[in-house]
């Protein structure tokens, strides 16, 4: 069966892959087309090793440079180099190509010395989700030519709008989301125009930060360029342009050759949900995608996906971009293989118009983080029904939380933590404990946090239970106990507090992570989902979990000596150990061991629980969303899919 | 008569190098390593030196170079240890800094190594401070008492001590660290202070973990060295490499043997570095190959490249270093199939001991030295004969557990090795250079350690590089560069103070307090004040920022630290910073002072390069043989007889073309085919192909 393809040309169904393109036929492209022809293997390589060491290198500009805490510890940055013609080279390059400053401005009014910055979401043909995230870009002129552009964009803590840290999430347009800033020249030729910049600055609630960062975007720009203008001194102009296109046909000849084969043909559908838009708090949203795959590509449509949203979960994109987002989940069949835009030759998202995932301006898109995390869920449902139960179960790995107010000397102050969660079990293996999607993220040390912000960290460590049961167990997510010592607002941005990440053939959901202010206390108070603003008091601890990964495989063929070992390291408790894995263990008098297991009541326990029990299913979603399926306000394709049986029970 | 001695102990041989402080002469020596026990090659050494003429009376100094403390973080085997942390921070190590290392999405695949210290051994006290250091909550001792009471009834006999904010105020981990002493006399404990007295609590713990775990190997391994130094009439001075390519005292790297992960491979870059110096060759990429790794480290203009902090490992660690990356590909490093069988080598190495088959000390398993010796590559003795290897053996085990397996000859399965080992140094010689953006074909090779000149052609053939220099000795080449170096002492205080709020008293007695305590360090090492050299540093940052750079004091003769000099040094700090980093905060943020230190160098008189000489005029003097050599060219492979030269009797200036063995006392040549070398007047051999690099380096 060959994917039919005309369908998606049809434009009032389907939005195009990409928004703009710009084919080149310049003078310079025949010779530049036969170069490549010509380029050795270790030139390539060489130069491939440049470019990602140019990148690596000037990340670490930023790192060290940047002034906001989100960029600075938590990495949320990237930096890429681009072609001429605007495609993305070298490995980080989901997000900020240069589409628009090329969409803006005609290649001959594009000039040496100039530094482009924008933060517009729907001026920037798809390339950046939210208003926070600032890109920079600088044209490379090498042998009086543009060879391409070398740009980064990152989180800036504040731009303006509604809310402390530009993160409303209840916004209604994203006029409300924070100030808007099109492709414009900050520096022409080489000469900053202050006065674009006092503007700016002055819509930031924290303008030191914002300029501090913007500064360490055009550092790292600048230090890219010099290291490609020195590859082309050390070889010449041609060479690493054609080599700039053999890395791309690299990674879509690998997509093809290694990937792609590995996945059945056919098609497989897949669907999870966002609890809410933060504005019809009753009504979950829906992503929905289908998997069709054939000998030559792979396409995920999403048509079935709900309509954009009144809230700020929106994430407008074209399905270029989205492509390269997915495209990390399946390079696990290709170990090694670098995400470039020769990946979307292979592999395209298709978008209907006017979706959560194809919205229109002015709708609002704070907090389109939900929709980038529940459509990588999506898409792993999918997966796992194309691989027959041989996928990673979902993981929900990036959730925000701050704490606003004013220090006693007056000053306001944000603390804002971008926290990670359990990662899905794997067919192989456990998931990992606390870890952010984001390679590279880090959480703050509790001994910054305190020198910085009117606050004590009094405990940071696992949620015991979190992990999703199953032969491997999901990871588990946060517990953090947070003391505020003045008065303030505590906003949280939490994604799973009802609907857990769901386990995969057989394995059970996690749990999801919730909030509570002063919890063990009379004043308990519990909070699902996000906020904007919930007040807190100086002396309020304020407890923080973060969701468990969904379980992989029947719990009952977990080996009972990796039970015990969780039992005896508290992060699962005796009573999971007998009702989820049907372990049963008694204390001993060793003080190396504490448990060991009743291997007799064990067996008992585990015959007992497997007679009783309803099937195992396929994708496991947990009570809530079970719940909501029953009650017939939200549906999947998959709720009675049985989980496959292997004979071999160890893969 | 005085000598001094650098000793640097490798996993297959201990190396020897003495020299004469008086006379200048140099002597050098071979024995075998004893992993189980280093201390005793390290006296063998010392006799063996008896048996040259150099009696221990006569020996004032002992330099040494260990690997003891790399090899116990690579292989895991440091000790098993206890960790205390602060009420609430149980899963320190659990959480770590939440980062999954790699690219996007490598999520679904990481599997997270084992931590450090298991979660059931970290046990939590109450107890708290807050950033300023003032308590916010006593220490409960009681519950101390009963944590190290607990972990003595388990056996373990290392602790290490981790609480949050202790780097502003040490006292409540000072006395953690005396209750449990009291509780537990024979423990080792370390705390954090003690380690690095710096803020983030996730990478001072792990630094303070591994120094914990190294501690009883370390301190046992450096007592019964010294124990024996001190039996000799003379009082030898001992002296230590650190991590950074300076020597230090034993009692320091008892207390911090964290700063002696580098040791020995410090040791070996630094003699390259000198080396290149002294010759027309001053980019070089080292690649020193042991028995159980490669270390290769990139040196540009004779300078190696320094790191404040590195990756050991999976671990972040928090001293100074040479910028180094460590392969698992080494003379002992086993071949082994996969259960794909697919054939891999390394990082799993015999060592010395058992060492490889060949060697006849009850390997099982091959090696890269078994398969050189079956292909013909090495001779059947080594160290003039002081091993002699058994090729028999070498075929019988790469058979059995590698060509059978894979339906080849044993030869097609030794070449394949040898092949997959020349692979993973590459990649290693590609991470100092493609991916640092240097290409590596501007650069020489420089092989050195025992097994360095089996690969060096090999390596230079996958990466097209166009010239390897072998010097003269390169299996003593670490133990040479211990004697390159000097004595240092850093000494620092971390006191945090914002530029716009100076205490500039308390600053004048903080430097006062470093300097005397490095000058009087060194005093009483011996060293006279004109032999002692402090260098001054503060480290800044922008307030707001997380990292510090270091910036020297220049301070004129005699003069006093005064303000003056101190506003001098933060306006040294914004243009370092803008050299750097590309951008200074001159006039736009404030600065921050983050710690006071001073560096005290002891300088030692150094080994001078004699001229090398050889009697020899005809290449034909230095033919000892031919070996039968397994050679593939043009695509055709076979055993062909292959000269073998010694190394001494090769005429200086008289080409020669590979194939070729060169043989010398403390390690082998391998030229391939269409390499051509000559010995120059300083006895390097420099081996090019297709006249060397294009850029005339």
């Amino acid at each position: 069966m060959a994917i039919d393809m005309n369908k998606y040309e049809d434009r009032e169904h389907y939005d195009p892959f990409r928004f703009r393109e710009w084919p080149r036929n310049d003078e310079h492209w025949q010779r530049i087309q036969e170069r490549k022809k010509q380029l050795d293997t270790l030139t390539v390589d060489i130069i491939e090793g440049a470019l990602e060491w140019a990148i690596d290198e000037g990340e670490a500009v930023v790192e060290r440079m940047a002034r906001g805490s989100i960029i600075r510890e938590q990495h949320d940055y990237r930096a890429s180099f681009n072609t001429v013609d605007c495609n993305s080279v070298t490995h980080v390059s989901w997000a900020a190509t240069a589409d628009p400053i090329r969409n803006c401005y005609e290649l001959e009014d594009i000039r040496p010395g100039d530094v482009f910055i924008y933060n517009d979401v729907y001026a920037s043909l798809g390339t950046i989700g939210h208003l926070p995230d600032y890109c920079a870009v600088i044209p490379v002129f090498s042998d009086g030519r543009i060879i391409g552009f070398s740009q980064i964009f990152g989180h800036c803590t504040d731009v303006g709008g509604r809310v402390v840290g530009s993160w409303p999430l209840s916004s209604t347009s994203i006029f409300e989301d924070g100030t808007m800033c099109p492709p414009i020249k900050l520096y022409d030729q080489g000469k900053l125009n202050e006065e674009a910049y006092r503007i700016i600055l002055r819509n930031s609630r924290f303008p030191d930060e914002l300029r501090g960062d913007i500064d360490a975007f055009i550092s790292c720009a600048r230090l890219i360029e010099r290291q490609v203008l020195e590859l082309c001194e050390r070889y010449d102009t041609d060479t690493v342009e054609a080599a700039f296109y053999e890395i791309m046909d690299r990674c879509e000849k690998t997509v093809l050759e290694k990937a792609l084969p590995q996945i059945p043909d056919g098609e497989f559908v897949g669907e999870d949900f966002i609890e809410n838009d933060g504005v019809d708090r009753d009504k979950p949203v829906k992503i929905k995608l289908t998997i069709r795959k054939d000998s030559e590509r792979m396409i995920v449509d999403f048509e079935g996906t709900d309509p954009q949203t009144k809230g700020p979960v929106n994430w407008p994109m074209d399905g270029r971009h989205f492509s390269k987002w997915l495209g990390a989940f399946i390079k696990g069949y290709a170990p090694g293989l670098v995400i470039n835009d020769g990946f979307t030759n292979a592999f395209k998202c298709m978008l209907p118009p006017k979706t959560v995932l194809s919205a229109r301006f002015p709708a609002p898109s704070s907090d389109r983080m939900t929709s980038m995390l529940i459509m990588i869920n999506a898409f792993t449902a999918a997966m796992a029904k194309a691989t027959k139960g041989n996928a990673v179960a979902a993981m929900q790995n990036i959730q925000l939380y701050a704490i606003f107010g004013e220090t006693d000397k007056g000053e306001p102050f944000l603390y804002r933590e971008i926290f990670g969660a359990g990662s899905g079990a794997r067919p192989y293996e456990d998931g990992t404990d606390m870890v952010d999607l984001v390679p590279n993220s880090r959480n703050l040390p509790a001994e910054f946090i305190e020198q910085r912000y009117p606050i004590i960290v009094e405990r940071v460590g696992a949620f015991i239970d979190s992990g999703g049961p199953g032969k491997y167990r999901g990871g588990l997510g946060y517990l953090k106990d947070i003391r505020t010592l003045v008065d303030g607002t505590f906003s949280p941005v939490a994604y799973r507090t009802e609907f857990a990440c769901f386990g995969v053939n057989g394995g059970k959901s996690g749990k999801p992570g919730v909030c509570w202010i002063n919890p063990g206390t009379p004043q308990e108070k519990k909070i699902i989902h996000s906020h904007e603003a919930v007040p807190v008091k100086a002396g309020d601890i304020i407890r923080i979990t973060t969701p468990g990964g969904g379980g992989w495989g029947d719990p009952l063929e977990r080996d009972p000596e990796r039970v015990r070992l969780d039992v005896q390291r508290c992060i699962v408790s005796i009573e999971s150990a007998k009702d989820d894995y049907g372990v049963v263990l008694q204390k001993v008098d060793n003080p190396r061991r504490v448990y060991e297991v009743n291997e007799s009541a064990t067996k008992q326990q585990r015959e007992e629980i497997s007679r009783n029990r309803e099937p195992l299913k396929l994708i496991d979603r947990g009570e809530r969303v079970n719940q909501l399926i029953k009650e017939g306000k939200i549906s999947v394709s998959d709720f009675d899919m049985p989980a496959y049986v292997y004979e071999n029970a160890s893969l | 008569m005085s000598w001094r001695i650098g000793i640097d102990i490798g996993g297959t041989f201990t190396d020897v190098v003495a020299f004469n402080e008086e006379t200048g002469s140099r002597k050098a020596l071979k024995v075998r390593s004893t992993p189980k026990n280093p201390s005793e090659s390290f006296l063998n050494g010392i006799e063996s030196l008896g048996d040259m003429g150099i009696d221990s009376s006569n020996i004032s100094m002992v330099m040494h170079g260990t690997t003891v403390a790399t090899n116990a973080i690579l292989e895991s085997k440091y000790s098993e240890m206890g960790l205390i942390v602060t009420d609430g921070y149980r899963e320190m190590l659990e959480c770590a800094r939440q980062t999954v290392p790699g690219d996007f999405g490598d999520i679904v695949t990481w599997i997270k190594p084992p931590r450090v210290v298991p979660l059931d051994l970290v046990r939590e006290i109450p107890g708290r401070l807050d950033y300023k250091g003032e308590e916010i909550r006593p220490l409960d001792e009681e519950a101390v008492r009963k944590v190290a009471r607990e972990f003595k009834q388990m056996g373990i006999e290392a602790i290490a001590v981790s609480l949050i904010n202790s780097y502003r105020n040490p006292s409540q981990e000072e006395r953690v660290r005396e209750i449990v002493k009291e509780e537990h006399p024979t423990c080792y404990v370390s705390i954090s202070t003690d380690v690095i007295r710096e803020y983030r609590e996730y990478e001072r713990t792990v630094s303070t973990c591994l120094n914990t775990g190294l501690m009883p190997s370390l301190s046992s391994y450096v007592e019964k060295l010294t124990d024996q130094l001190e039996n000799t009439r003379n009082k030898t001075r001992f002296y230590i490499m650190q991590s950074s390519g300076g020597l230090t005292d034993s009692e320091t790297i008892k207390r911090q043997p964290i700063s002696a992960v580098l040791s020995g491979p410090a040791a070996g870059v630094v003699s390259a570095a000198a080396l290149a110096k002294s010759s027309k060759y001053s980019n070089l990429i080292t690649l020193d190959m042991g028995g159980t790794s490669t270390d290769i480290c990139l040196i540009e203009n004779g300078e190696p490249k320094m790191l404040t902090e590195g990756q050991i490992d999976v671990y972040n660690i928090k001293t100074p270093m040479v910028d180094m990356t460590t392969v698992g590909a080494g003379g002992g490093s086993i071949a082994w199939l996969t259960a794909g069988n697919s054939l891999k080598v390394g990082p799993e190495s015999a060592g010395s001991d058992p060492g490889p088959a060949c060697y006849g000390f009850g390997g099982v398993q091959p090696t890269i030295t078994d398969a050189h010796l079956v292909l013909g590559r090495i001779p059947t003795s080594l160290a003039d004969g002081n091993v002699m290897l058994n090729p028999e053996a070498a075929r019988k085990v790469i058979a059995e557990n590698i060509a059978i397996p894979l339906n080849l000859s044993v030869e097609e399965a030794a070449e394949g090795i040898i092949q997959i080992g020349t692979e993973n140094i590459a990649r290693g010689i590609n991470l100092v250079s493609i991916s640092r953006g240097q290409d590596p074909r501007m650069y020489a090779l420089y092989p050195f350690g025992g097994a360095g000149g089996l690969h060096a052609c090999r390596s230079a053939d996958v990466l097209k590089i166009k010239r390897v220099i072998v010097p003269l000795l390169p299996g003593l080449t670490s133990a040479e560069g211990l004697l390159l170096t000097d004595i240092r002492a850093d000494e620092v205080i971390t006191d945090v103070q914002r530029e716009d709020n100076l205490d500039i008293e308390k600053l004048q007695s903080e430097f006062k307090i470093v300097s005397e305590k490095s000058k009087k360090y060194l005093n009483n090492e011996g060293f006279a004040n004109e032999n002692v050299k402090i260098q001054l540093f503060m480290d800044f940052r922008y307030w707001g920022q997380a990292f510090e750079l270091r910036v020297p004091v220049d301070l004129p003769a005699n003069a006093q630290i005064s303000e003056e000099i101190i506003r001098d040094t933060i306006k040294k700090f914004h243009s370092s910073h803008l050299e750097r980093y590309g951008y200074s905060y001159e006039n736009k943020e404030l600065v921050e002072v983050v710690n006071i230190g001073a560096t005290g160098i002891g300088l030692l008189n150094r080994l001078q390069q004699n001229n090398y000489n050889t009697s020899s005029r005809n290449l034909e003097d230095a033919l000892v043989g031919k070996n039968n050599m397994y050679v593939t060219t043009k695509g055709k492979s076979g055993y062909y007889p292959v000269p073998v030269y010694d190394r001494y009797k090769i005429p200086i200036n008289q080409p020669f073309k590979g194939p070729a063995i060169i043989k010398q006392f403390d390690s082998t040549f391998v030229m391939e085919p269409e390499w051509t070398a000559y010995v120059d007047s300083l006895g390097y051999i420099i081996c090019e192909k297709d006249g060397g690099n294009e850029d005339g380096n």
